[in-house]
C-alpha cells in the first residue's frame, strides 16, 4: 500500500500543480502596489489595509538547494551535538518575520514615544540546551575579546552588567571556579586560549556541568566556533541568530520624566519553548496566561522596580516588555492589550547612531 | 519593484504559484502569490536574505496561512452576523482542490508537496519550513494516514 500511495499522492500533486494558474508578470505585481481605487463607501480593500499593517521585516535564510548561506542555526536540534555554525547543526535555518505590535492601552501616563527597528545579533555567541524537567544549559562564547585579559560579564542570572573579574582566567573548564547559585551554577574559562567561555547550568551539580564542560571544544578547523555535547533529553537553540528586532517605547505624557517608562521588544522567535526563555531568565520566572499565550514573570536585575514578561505570541514572535516602575499587574494589563500595527512606528535605525543609543538597540 | 527584484521573480514565479496551488488551490494561488511577493519585497530585511528562493517559499506558505485564516474568521462573522452555526474550518475553495487535500492542513500540504512533489527531504523541508524534522515528519505521517483513508 505504501508504494501505491506514494504514487498516487505523486499523481494528485502533479494534478494539482497542473492547475496552477500562470504566476503574474512583474508589471503585474508593480500595478498592484500602486493604491486601489476607494470603494463607493470610501473603503479600500481590505486587503490593502492589511498589507498595510502587517510587519514585513526579517533576514530569513532557508535551505532548498539555491544559495549558499552562513547564517547561524536556530530552534531545536535533534542531533547529539549542537555547534556554532558547522558541524552537526544545520548552517542556515528560517527565521520567520516577527509579527509587529504595539501595546494598545499602556500602563495610566504613558504614551509611545518613539520606535525603531534592526537586525538582531548578540555580541556574543550562543547556545541553549533544555529539556522537559526545566534543566538548562547556556553556552556562550566570544571569540573577538582576547582570553588574556578579557572578562567574561554575563552571570548566571544572564545580566550583562555585572561587576568584571579581576583574576586571571582558567585556561581549562577542570580549572574554572565553581560558580554556585540556585540550582546550578557556571563556569568561565579561556578554551584553547582563543575563546571566552561562559557555561552556565541550571538544575545541574557541579560534577555534571564540568562533565558538560570537558565537551565544549573548538569546532573542526575554526577558531572562533564552540561545539558541545547535548545530553540525551536536550534540545539546543540558537538564541542569537539574526533576526528583526523592534522596539518601542513608552513613558509619561508631561515632561522629560524617563519614569515610569515601558519599553516592548519585539523579536523574531528563535524558539518559542518557554523553558528555553526560561533557562535565560533564571529560577525566579514565573509562568503567566495572558489571554491564552503563555509568558514569563520576572524580575529584572536592579531591584523590584524593574519587571520583566516575556511572551511568545504565535509561532514566529516573541515579546518582552520591561517595566521600569511599574507593577507586575501593569505589565499583564499592557501584555493583554498587544494588537497588530504598522512597523512604521520603529522604522530601521542601523544608520541612526543617536537613536540606537537612545532606544538602547546599540549593543 | 526595482530589476534586480523582478529578475528573482521571474526566476522562481512558475514554481511558487505551482506551491501556492498545492496550499490554497488555484483559485487563490495567484493572489496569495503576489501578496507574498509585495509583502517580501517591501521588508527592509529583504536586502540581507542570502537565500532568497527559500525565503519566498516561505513567505508563500506563511501567506497562505494568513489567508485561511482570514476566510475562517470572516466565515465565523457571517455565520454570526445570520444566526447561523459556525461553519466549518474552510479548505479555501473547496469546490476547486481535491478532495484528498482539503482534509490536510496548509503545513501538511506544503510538507507533502516539497516531499512528493519538490522532491526533497525531510531534513530540506524542516529548514524550509524553519520547523524541526520531527514535526515534518510528524506532519507526513498524518497527511499520509489522512490520505491513505479517503484514497482506499
Amino acid at each position: 500500500m505504501t508504494d501505491q500511495l506514494d504514487t498516487e499522492i505523486r499523481r494528485l500533486m502533479g494534478e494539482l500543480s497542473q492547475r496552477a494558474p500562470l504566476a503574474p508578470t512583474p508589471e503585474a505585481l508593480s500595478r498592484r502596489r500602486q493604491p486601489r481605487p476607494k470603494g463607493p463607501n470610501g473603503t479600500r480593500p481590505l486587503a490593502l489595509v492589511a498589507l498595510l499593517v502587517v510587519v514585513a521585516g526579517a533576514v530569513v535564510t532557508l535551505q532548498l538547494g539555491d544559495d549558499s548561506s552562513t547564517r547561524v542555526a536556530t530552534g531545536t536540534v535533534p542531533p547529539s551535538q549542537a555547534s556554532g555554525g558547522q558541524g552537526n547543526l544545520p548552517p542556515d535555518v528560517a527565521l520567520p518575520e516577527p509579527t509587529f505590535l504595539t501595546v494598545a492601552t499602556p500602563p495610566g501616563g504613558l504614551r509611545f514615544i518613539e520606535g525603531g527597528s534592526r537586525t538582531a545579533g548578540g555580541r556574543s555567541d550562543e547556545i541553549v540546551l533544555a529539556d522537559s524537567t526545566g534543566r538548562a544549559v547556556r553556552l556562550l562564547w566570544n571569540a573577538s575579546n582576547s582570553c588574556a585579559t578579557g572578562t567574561p560579564r554575563t552571570t548566571v542570572r544572564g545580566a550583562t552588567d555585572a561587576p568584571a573579574e579581576v583574576r586571571p582566567q582558567a585556561l581549562s573548564s577542570d580549572d574554572a571556579p565553581w560558580v554556585h547559585s540556585g540550582d546550578g551554577g557556571s563556569l568561565r574559562w579561556c578554551q584553547q586560549g582563543k575563546v571566552e567561555v561562559n557555561l552556565i547550568a541550571m538544575g545541574f551539580e557541579e560534577e555534571a556541568t564540568r562533565t558538560l564542560a570537558r565537551t565544549v571544544q573548538l569546532a573542526p578547523g575554526s577558531v572562533e566556533k564552540l561545539i558541545i555535547a547535548v545530553p540525551p533529553g536536550f534540545v539546543a537553540g540558537r538564541p542569537n541568530a539574526q533576526g528583526w528586532l523592534y522596539r518601542l517605547v513608552f513613558r509619561p505624557e508631561q515632561a522629560m520624566s524617563s519614569r515610569p517608562q515601558l519599553i516592548v521588544t519585539i523579536t523574531s522567535a528563535w524558539a518559542t519553548d518557554l523553558r528555553l526563555h526560561g533557562a535565560r531568565l533564571g529560577a525566579s520566572a514565573t509562568e503567566v496566561d495572558i489571554g491564552g499565550r503563555r509568558g514569563l514573570l520576572t524580575q529584572a536585575p536592579g531591584g523590584p522596580q524593574y519587571q520583566w514578561l516575556i511572551l511568545v505570541y504565535d509561532d514566529r514572535t516573541v515579546v518582552t516588555l520591561q517595566g521600569d516602575g511599574l507593577t507586575r499587574e501593569q505589565l499583564v494589563s499592557a501584555a493583554a492589550s498587544l494588537r497588530l500595527a504598522d512597523p512604521s512606528l520603529a522604522p530601521d535605525i542601523s544608520g541612526d547612531s543617536g537613536r540606537c543609543d537612545r532606544l538602547g538597540m546599540c549593543g | 519593484m526595482d530589476e534586480a527584484d523582478a529578475q528573482i521573480y521571474r526566476k522562481y514565479a512558475d514554481e511558487l504559484v505551482r506551491f501556492a496551488t498545492a496550499l490554497a488551490g488555484p483559485d487563490l494561488a495567484e493572489d496569495i502569490l503576489a501578496d507574498a511577493i509585495l509583502r517580501v519585497f517591501s521588508s527592509p530585511a529583504w536586502r540581507a536574505v542570502r537565500n532568497r528562493r527559500a525565503y519566498l517559499y516561505r513567505a508563500v506558505l506563511n501567506e497562505a496561512t494568513h489567508a485561511k485564516r482570514s476566510i475562517d474568521r470572516r466565515l465565523r462573522r457571517e455565520a454570526a452576523a445570520t444566526g447561523a452555526s459556525p461553519p466549518p474550518p474552510s479548505h479555501f475553495e473547496e469546490r476547486e482542490l481535491i478532495d484528498a487535500l482539503r482534509r490536510l492542513t496548509v503545513r501538511q500540504r506544503a510538507v507533502v508537496y516539497l516531499t512528493y512533489w519538490v522532491g526533497i527531504d525531510a531534513t530540506e523541508v524542516a529548514r524550509g519550513l524553519a520547523v524541526s524534522v520531527r514535526t515534518v515528519e510528524r506532519e507526513l505521517a498524518t497527511a499520509r494516514r489522512r490520505l491513505e483513508v479517503l484514497l482506499r
